[in-house]
C-alpha cells in the first residue's frame, strides 16, 4: 500500500469510528419523552453564554463535520475514477484529508477564539517545551515542519475528534444507564455518576486512539526522517503537548466558571497544566505511545509489530484513565486531612497526587529516550565519518565534535566567549546542518531496513549544498572546530 | 538503525512490556475505583440531632412538700363578670 493509501486508511478508520458513535447515539434508548434524535442537539437547561459553549457542540460544527465527510467521500470517488499521479495525487490526498478531518478542528478553534487571552498566556510555556523537543534530539533531528504538524494534530484534531466522539457517547451511555425513577433522587444521582465515570473511560480510550493515529499519519506523510524510538517519542510528546494546550484553555475557563462547585480555580488549572503538566500528563502518555509505535515500525514481523503497538496503546490508555480516576480518588481520600485550596495543597499535595499516578510513565519515557539516544550515538559514530570520507561538507577535524554532544556544546560556548554570539550561532547552524546530512547518510546505510524511508541522492546533494552555503555565509571567521 | 534483535532494542521492548503491565494494572485499578463509586461525591446529608445517649430528664426531688391537707375546696365562684364592650369584641 502506498503512503497516501495508508494515510487515507487512517482517516477512514477515524471517520468510521465517528459514524459508529453517531449511529449508537441515534438508536439509543430514550430517557425523556421529547428528546432530539441526537443528544448533541440538546440544550443544557439554564446554561447559557460561555459555559454553554464550553459544554456543548455547536450544531453548525456538527453539520460542517458531516459536509466534510460527504466531500471527502466524493473526492475519494473522484480519485478512483480520475487516477491522478504525481503532484496532482498529492494535492488531492491533502485536500481529502483536510475535508475529512479538518472540520473537527473547529471545536478547539472555537474554544481558543472565545478565550484568546487564556490561550495566549499558555503560549510561552508551551513554546518553550516545543523548542526543547526540537533541540533535544541528539542526531537525525525531525524537520521542524513535522514537529509543528504533530503539535497541530494534538491541539486541533485529537482535541476536536475526542470531544466529538465523547459528546455523542455521553448521550448514548446516558440512554442506557440514566433511565431511573425520577422520584428516587439518590438513584438518579448515582446513575449520573456512573455515566460520567464511563465517559471518562471512553474519553481516555478515544483520545489515545486519535493520538496513535496522529503518530502513524506523521510517519507515513513525512518520509525524510528515520523511524525509531526517539522519532516516535518526540512525535507523541508533541501531539500530547498540543492536546495539553487546547485542554488548558478549556479547563482554565471551565474550572474558573465552576470553582464554586468543585473547589479548583482557573489559576490552579493554569499552574498545574502549564508547569508540571508540560512534561507529565498527556505529554508523558503521548511520548510512551509514540515510542512504542516508533519501535513497532522497525520490526519486520507483523505479529510482533502488532504486539509492540498494542503494548504502547495499553500503557497509554491505562495511564490516561488512571490519571483521571485514581488521581481523583487519592484527592478524595486526602481531602478530609488537608486544608483544601491552601498553599500546601496547591503547591505540594495536589501536584504530588496528580504526579503519583503518572510517575511510572515519566520514568518510562526518560528511560526509552536514553536507550534511543544511545542507539543514535552509535549511529552517529559510523555515519559522520562515512560522510566525511564521501564528501566535502564534513571535514575530518569536525568529526569528533559532531559525534560527541558535549564536545559540540563546548565548541559553541568557546566560540561565543572568544568571537561573540553571531559566530557561535553560525557554528551551531553549520553543525545542525551537518548532523542532518549525517542522518541522511545513516538512512542510506540502513537502506532496506523496516521503518527506513529511501534516502535519495538528490536529497543528499541538497543537504551538502546547505552545509557549504552556511559555511560560506559564516565567512572566513575563525571557529573552534577549524 | 537499531537491529530489533540487538541488546538495545530488546531493552526498549522490555521497557515497553513493563509499561503495558503498569498500564493494565492501573486500568484495572481505575475500573474497580470507578465501578465501586469510590470517587463519587457524597450525597448531602441533613443535619441530624446529636447522636448517642439522649440525656434523661432529671428526676424531680421526691421530697417536695406535699400540699397541706384541709384546704377548703368550696372557694367562692360568684366573681363579677366584665362589662360587654360596645360594638363587639375587637
Amino acid at each position: 500500500m502506498t503512503a497516501g493509501g495508508r494515510a487515507l486508511l487512517i482517516a477512514r478508520l477515524l471517520i468510521g469510528l465517528y459514524l459508529v458513535e453517531l449511529l449508537l447515539n441515534l438508536f439509543r434508548p430514550r430517557v425523556l419523552r421529547h428528546e432530539p434524535s441526537l443528544t448533541i442537539f440538546t440544550r443544557l437547561p439554564g446554561a447559557s453564554g460561555s459555559l454553554s459553549r464550553l459544554l456543548s457542540l455547536s450544531p453548525a460544527v456538527f453539520w460542517t463535520v458531516l459536509a466534510g465527510i460527504v466531500v471527502g467521500v466524493a473526492l475519494q470517488v473522484l480519485a478512483v475514477r480520475w487516477n491522478p499521479d504525481g503532484r496532482r495525487a498529492t494535492v488531492l490526498l491533502r485536500v481529502t484529508l483536510v475535508a475529512l478531518l479538518g472540520p473537527f478542528a473547529l471545536i478547539p478553534l472555537g474554544v481558543i477564539a472565545t478565550y484568546p487571552a487564556t490561550a495566549l498566556v499558555s503560549v510561552p510555556s508551551t513554546a518553550l517545551v516545543l523548542l526543547l523537543l526540537h533541540n533535544g534530539q541528539r542526531f537525525a533531528r525531525l524537520p521542524l515542519s513535522m514537529l509543528l504538524a504533530a503539535f497541530g494534530w494534538g491541539a486541533l484534531i485529537v482535541f476536536g475528534l475526542s470531544r466529538a466522539y465523547s459528546g455523542l457517547a455521553l448521550g448514548t451511555i446516558n440512554g442506557y444507564l440514566g433511565k431511573v425513577s425520577s422520584t428516587d433522587a439518590s438513584a438518579l444521582l448515582k446513575a449520573q455518576y456512573r455515566v460520567m465515570n464511563l465517559l471518562v473511560l471512553h474519553l481516555a480510550v478515544v483520545t489515545e486512539l486519535t493520538m496513535a493515529a496522529g503518530v502513524l499519519l506523521m510517519l507515513v506523510l513525512f518520509r525524510r526522517c528515520v523511524t525509531d524510538v526517539v522519532t516516535g517519542l518526540v512525535l507523541g510528546a508533541a501531539i500530547g503537548l498540543g492536546l495539553n494546550f487546547s485542554e488548558s484553555v478549556l479547563f482554565i475557563r471551565l474550572y474558573g466558571s465552576l470553582s464554586a462547585f468543585n473547589g479548583a480555580t482557573g489559576g490552579f488549572e493554569y499552574w498545574i497544566r502549564q508547569s508540571i503538566g508540560l512534561l507529565g500528563g498527556q505529554v508523558a502518555i503521548g511520548a510512551v505511545l509514540g515510542a512504542a509505535l516508533g519501535l513497532a515500525a522497525q520490526v519486520r514481523q507483523r505479529r510482533q509489530r502488532t504486539l509492540i503497538a498494542g503494548a504502547g496503546l495499553l500503557a497509554a490508555i491505562g495511564g490516561a484513565t488512571a490519571m483521571e480516576i485514581l488521581s481523583a480518588w487519592f484527592s478524595h481520600l486526602a481531602e478530609s486531612h488537608i486544608d483544601v485550596g491552601g498553599t500546601l495543597d496547591t503547591l505540594v499535595i495536589s501536584p504530588f497526587l496528580w504526579l503519583l499516578v503518572q510517575s511510572p510513565f515519566i520514568a518510562l519515557y526518560v528511560l526509552l529516550l536514553r536507550a534511543g539516544c544511545r542507539v543514535r550515538a552509535a549511529a552517529a559514530r559510523t555515519s559522520v565519518p562515512a560522510e566525511a570520507a564521501a564528501g566535502h561538507a564534513i571535514t575530518d577535524r569536525e568529526v569528533p565534535f559532531l559525534v560527541d554532544p558535549a564536545l559540540r556544546l563546548w565548541a559553541v560556548v568557546s566560540t561565543w566567549r572568544r568571537y561573540g554570539r553571531g559566530a557561535a550561532l553560525a557554528l551551531n547552524r553549520v553543525q545542525a546542518a551537518q548532523l542532518d546530512l549525517a542522518g541522511w547518510r545513516w538512512r542510506r546505510q540502513c537502506a532496506g531496513s523496516p521503518g527506513v524511508p529511501v534516502a535519495e541522492e538528490k536529497e543528499g546533494e541538497e543537504l551538502r549544498a546547505k552545509v557549504i552555503r552556511l559555511k560560506s555565509r559564516a565567512g572566513a571567521g575563525p571557529v573552534v572546530t577549524r | 538503525m537499531a537491529d530489533v534483535n540487538g541488546d538495545v532494542s530488546r531493552r526498549q521492548m522490555r521497557l515497553l512490556r513493563n509499561g503495558a503491565v503498569i498500564g493494565a494494572v492501573l486500568l484495572g485499578a481505575s475500573l474497580v475505583v470507578d465501578l465501586a463509586g469510590l470517587t463519587d461525591p457524597g450525597t448531602p446529608r441533613l443535619p441530624g440531632g446529636p447522636a448517642g445517649r439522649v440525656p434523661a430528664i432529671p428526676k424531680l426531688p421526691s421530697t417536695f412538700p406535699t400540699p397541706p391537707t384541709g384546704i377548703p375546696t368550696d372557694l367562692p365562684t360568684g366573681l363579677p363578670t366584665l362589662p360587654s364592650v360596645p360594638g363587639g369584641a375587637p
